[in-house]
């Protein structure tokens, strides 16, 4: 895929190709092995054919060549030198000796063939004459262009035509086998190509026919398969550790660092958009006492208390966190004014009202401190409006110990 | 007029046809040449049994004497030579050739329209027309020996002549 510089055959290719030089490879070696042996069979042939002619040139002339007659000598043999697969009939009988060759020579093609016949068959056959049992002479008789002319043609043609027929039959069966062959793995290399550019690892290779490339296929769905399981396993592993950072462990609230995130991004679209936002501080009043004399897991009971109950308060969009000990922080999503502010607060008063049932079954009663900041009229950064409702808060506080200091009812447990 | 018919069938079937073959100048060369052109014509003739020995039996006067004909005749021959006395009045049953030399034509029609109880090769040395019956006629001239082809007497002989004569004959007609 990302391969060297230059490009890479495709297997459409690499096939076609092993497929074309097979194709050559296997009509290259019958073309030859036909040809070889169609040769000799046809120069047996001729020279078969030779000596049958020789032995009617012989036949013919016997009585011409007992009377002498040259003429009629002559006139024997001229039918038989006008076949086409003869050059020329010699007769020598005694001191006569009679030539007839074959055919016009005026045409260049005739004289090409009779170029081509001498270098394939120089020699003659001799075939020896006799007349009551005893040699009168011989005729010699040369091989002219007919014979392999004729099968040069006819064999040509032949195979051309073979090889046309070959060559088209290969094609389609080529193109079968790339359909066979190259598709399915073309699908598979689709389907990891698109797993690497969009990480979709639930897409899966088809199914295929033949053995080797269906078990690629099975092998690569089950490393997909397992890729999947671990991307999930990774992205819920991901998901707990980002909570984790995000909140606090004891009460599942945000914690301080998500808190101050948030509380950054949500002023800057407050004042893009030019709208009021409000900030809630909150403080467990008297918390050390409710540790010290109930012991850490009481106090943790009663966070975790406190925290549910002011989450019942809020809206779904409302952000509660845990800023560090017993210090809490609601960031009231836009727009919000002091009136929500105000009525919230109320709400969360109301919501301590209820004792709070600590795990070895005994009650307490606890109160918060709640200061409030409206963005942009208390401070128009995060931190300023954080500080602003920690002193409002601080300033809660004290009211409410100077108002309860030595009323407090000695019934009451803690506080 | 029935002779005429008769004649004129006669020539009809007479392929009266010269072969020839060249002769050097001199009375013993054309004698050799006549023994050749014999043994030629008795090489591609058939008789339905063999005959062994051959008898040849000469008529009248000939240019080719018995020793020059028998020098002529292949080894495996077994060839005799024998004269016919002048006076003759048929050929005997034990010849498988006639050879008639100067014999006048009439009495060799005589002697071949006699018919004879064995296949029998004739062949005349002076009938320049080939009337006479005979089979082969030969033309001696100066400077070859041809011969031509009676086909009617060839198909009356009861030897049979090889075909490839009969074609070279009619091969050659010019």
């Amino acid at each position: 895929m990302s391969g060297g510089g230059e490009k890479l055959p495709t297997l459409r290719n690499a096939l076609a190709r092993v497929q074309f030089k097979m194709m050559l490879l296997t009509i290259g070696i019958a073309a030859l092995g036909g040809l070889f042996s169609s040769i000799l069979v046809v120069d047996n042939y001729v020279r078969e054919g030779l000596r049958l002619v020789g032995g009617l040139a012989g036949y013919s002339a016997e009585p011409a060549i007992i009377f002498k007659d040259r003429t009629a000598m002559q006139e024997a043999i001229r039918p038989l030198a006008q076949s086409d697969g003869i050059r020329a009939i010699v007769l020598i009988a005694g001191d006569q000796r009679i030539e007839v060759r074959h055919g016009s020579k005026d045409r260049f093609i005739s004289r090409a063939e009779l170029g081509i016949a001498e270098f394939l068959w120089p020699r003659p056959a001799i075939v020896p004459i006799r007349h009551a049992d005893r040699l009168i002479g011989e005729a010699r008789v040369y091989a002219g262009f007919g014979g392999l002319g004729g099968y040069l043609i006819v064999g040509l043609g032949c195979g051309l035509a073979c090889l046309v027929l070959a060559m088209s039959l290969t094609y389609f069966l080529s193109l079968r086998m790339q359909t066979r062959v190259a598709a399915p793995l073309q699908a598979i290399a689709a389907v990891a190509h698109q797993v690497r550019i969009e990480r979709a690892l639930h897409l899966r290779a088809p199914a295929d026919p033949i053995a080797e490339i269906h078990t690629l296929g099975e092998d690569f769905n089950t490393l997909l398969g397992e890729l999947e399981g671990w991307q999930s396993h990774l992205q819920s592993e991901n998901a707990a550790l980002a909570h984790r950072a995000a909140h606090d462990p004891l009460t599942g609230l945000a914690n301080r660092a998500q808190f101050e995130d948030r509380m950054v991004t949500t002023i800057a679209s407050a004042r893009n958009a030019g709208i009021p936002l409000g900030l809630l501080y909150l403080d467990v009043n008297r918390f050390k006492g409710v540790n010290d004399k109930f012991g850490h897991l009481a106090g943790d009971a009663l966070l975790i208390e406190i925290a549910t109950r002011i989450r019942r308060q809020l809206r779904r969009i409302d952000l509660a966190a845990r800023l560090g000990g017993d210090e809490f922080a609601i960031l009231l999503s836009p727009p919000s004014e002091s009136g929500d502010m105000a009525a919230i607060t109320e709400r969360i008063h109301m919501a301590m009202r209820e004792p709070v049932i600590m795990p070895d079954g005994s009650e307490i009663l606890s109160s918060l401190s709640i200061g409030s900041a409206l963005f942009p009229r208390d401070g128009d950064d995060a931190a300023r409006l954080l500080r602003a409702a920690d002193e409002a808060m601080y300033a809660s506080k004290r009211r409410i110990v100077q108002s309860l200091s030595g009323i407090l009812p000695s019934r009451w447990r803690g506080i | 007029m029935f002779q005429v018919l008769t004649l004129a069938l006669f020539i009809a079937h007479a392929a009266l046809v010269p072969v020839s073959t060249p002769l050097p100048a001199g009375p013993a060369a054309t004698a050799r040449a006549i023994a050749t052109m014999v043994n030629g014509i008795i090489s591609f003739t058939r008789w339905p049994v063999h005959p062994d020995p051959m008898q040849i039996c000469l008529l009248g006067q000939t240019r080719v004497s018995e020793p020059q004909l028998e020098a002529a005749s292949p080894p495996a021959r077994n060839m005799r030579v024998t004269r016919l006395p002048d006076t003759a009045i048929t050929i005997p049953a034990s010849c498988d050739v006639l050879y008639a030399g100067a014999v006048p034509p009439q009495r060799l029609s005589m002697l071949t329209s006699r018919g004879h109880e064995r296949p029998l090769l004739t062949v005349a040395e002076e009938d320049a027309l080939c009337r006479s019956g005979v089979m082969f006629c030969l033309h001696v001239r100066r400077s070859d020996v041809a011969f031509e082809l009676n086909l009617d007497a060839v198909s009356r002989s009861g030897v049979s002549v090889d075909p490839r004569v009969l074609r070279l004959s009619s091969g050659t007609a010019r």
